[in-house]
């Protein structure tokens, strides 16, 4: 396997997605190349930073605010609110 | 920590608790329980928020969408099996409420996919050391990323959320998007590498 192809494959390797067939080859092809395994973990910690950086983007006071506004909304648009749902009101 | 499978963020205990609250929580609110509701909206209405804002990018949509989003959820969790966690149903929702909006909003056809830049990094090797070892530590480098991935043109920026946020698959991805999964893997690979960029330039003080 060379870079080119090693870059095509490092998408399906990061989300955990390449086929069992290539792992091997994708794996042999990283201990051996500096500039593909550099990529990979700038790849990781760009996804991870990604991840990390949306987590928590509430206050808690923000969050309280949010889900009150929500269940306000929810009790005017939906006067079943409070009851058990109505199985013929779900959505598919 | 326990390990999921390559690619996947790592299972943490407190995420194996969080799942048993969720299942409690679930419970009562297919019970019919407001105030479980109330819990439920509160623990994941940030979430919902999240995917609005990175999508949409404006905070008044973001507050749309998590609205909708439980207004959907409090409609059909009777349905809900608990096959995926709470947290990434309610993502998804949150997902698909966005895109529906983006769609709504769109009254020409999409344009041509920008460009990004070289599909190869220049120099892969050299650079990336200073910013792997502030990645957990810095809050600022999530500031950066965060305002990279909102400077990113629609078509990346989507993809970059819903992979590496929403760990959606390729495959669910192309659906969503209604492209072909090649097409996705090569916006994802361009908009990272973009955002590698945009942390390189940060952290060497030309941003």
């Amino acid at each position: 396997m060379n870079c080119e192809e090693m870059s095509a494959h490092l998408i399906d390797l990061l989300q955990g997605e390449l086929p069992p067939d290539l792992l091997a080859a994708t794996r042999q092809h990283l201990q051996a190349c500096p500039c593909c395994t550099a990529l990979q973990m700038s790849f990781m910690g760009v996804r991870a930073l990604v991840h990390q950086s949306m987590e928590s983007p509430l206050t808690a006071a923000e969050r309280a605010q949010l889900a009150e506004a929500v269940l306000t909304a929810i009790s005017l648009e939906d006067p079943g609110f409070g009851a058990r749902p109505d199985p013929t009101t779900r959505l598919r | 920590m326990l390990q999921e499978p390559e690619g996947r963020q790592p299972m943490t205990l407190a995420s194996l608790e969080a799942r048993a609250d969720d299942r409690a929580l679930l419970r009562a609110v297919q019970g019919g329980d407001r105030e479980a509701f109330a819990r439920l909206v509160e623990l994941h209405s940030p979430r919902a928020y999240s995917v609005g804002m990175s999508m949409l990018r404006n905070e008044q949509d973001a507050r749309d969408i998590v609205q909708q989003t439980f207004l959907n959820v409090w409609r059909s969790i009777a349905d809900f099996r608990g096959e995926a966690s709470l947290s990434s149903w309610i993502g998804r929702i949150a997902t698909n409420n966005a895109l529906m909006r983006l769609r709504t909003r769109r009254r020409k056809p999409e344009e041509p996919l920008p460009e990004l830049g070289p599909d190869r990094p220049e120099h892969p090797v050299v650079d990336w050391a200073p910013i792997a070892d502030k990645l957990h530590e810095n809050a600022e480098l999530g500031l950066q990323i965060q305002r990279a991935v909102s400077e990113l043109p629609e078509a990346y920026r989507l993809v970059v959320v819903m992979a590496d946020y929403q760990e959606m698959s390729m495959r669910e991805i192309a659906d969503a998007l209604e492209i072909s999964v090649p097409n996705v893997k090569t916006r994802l690979h361009r908009a990272r590498l973009a955002l590698r960029q945009a942390l390189l330039d940060y952290v060497h003080g030309r941003a």
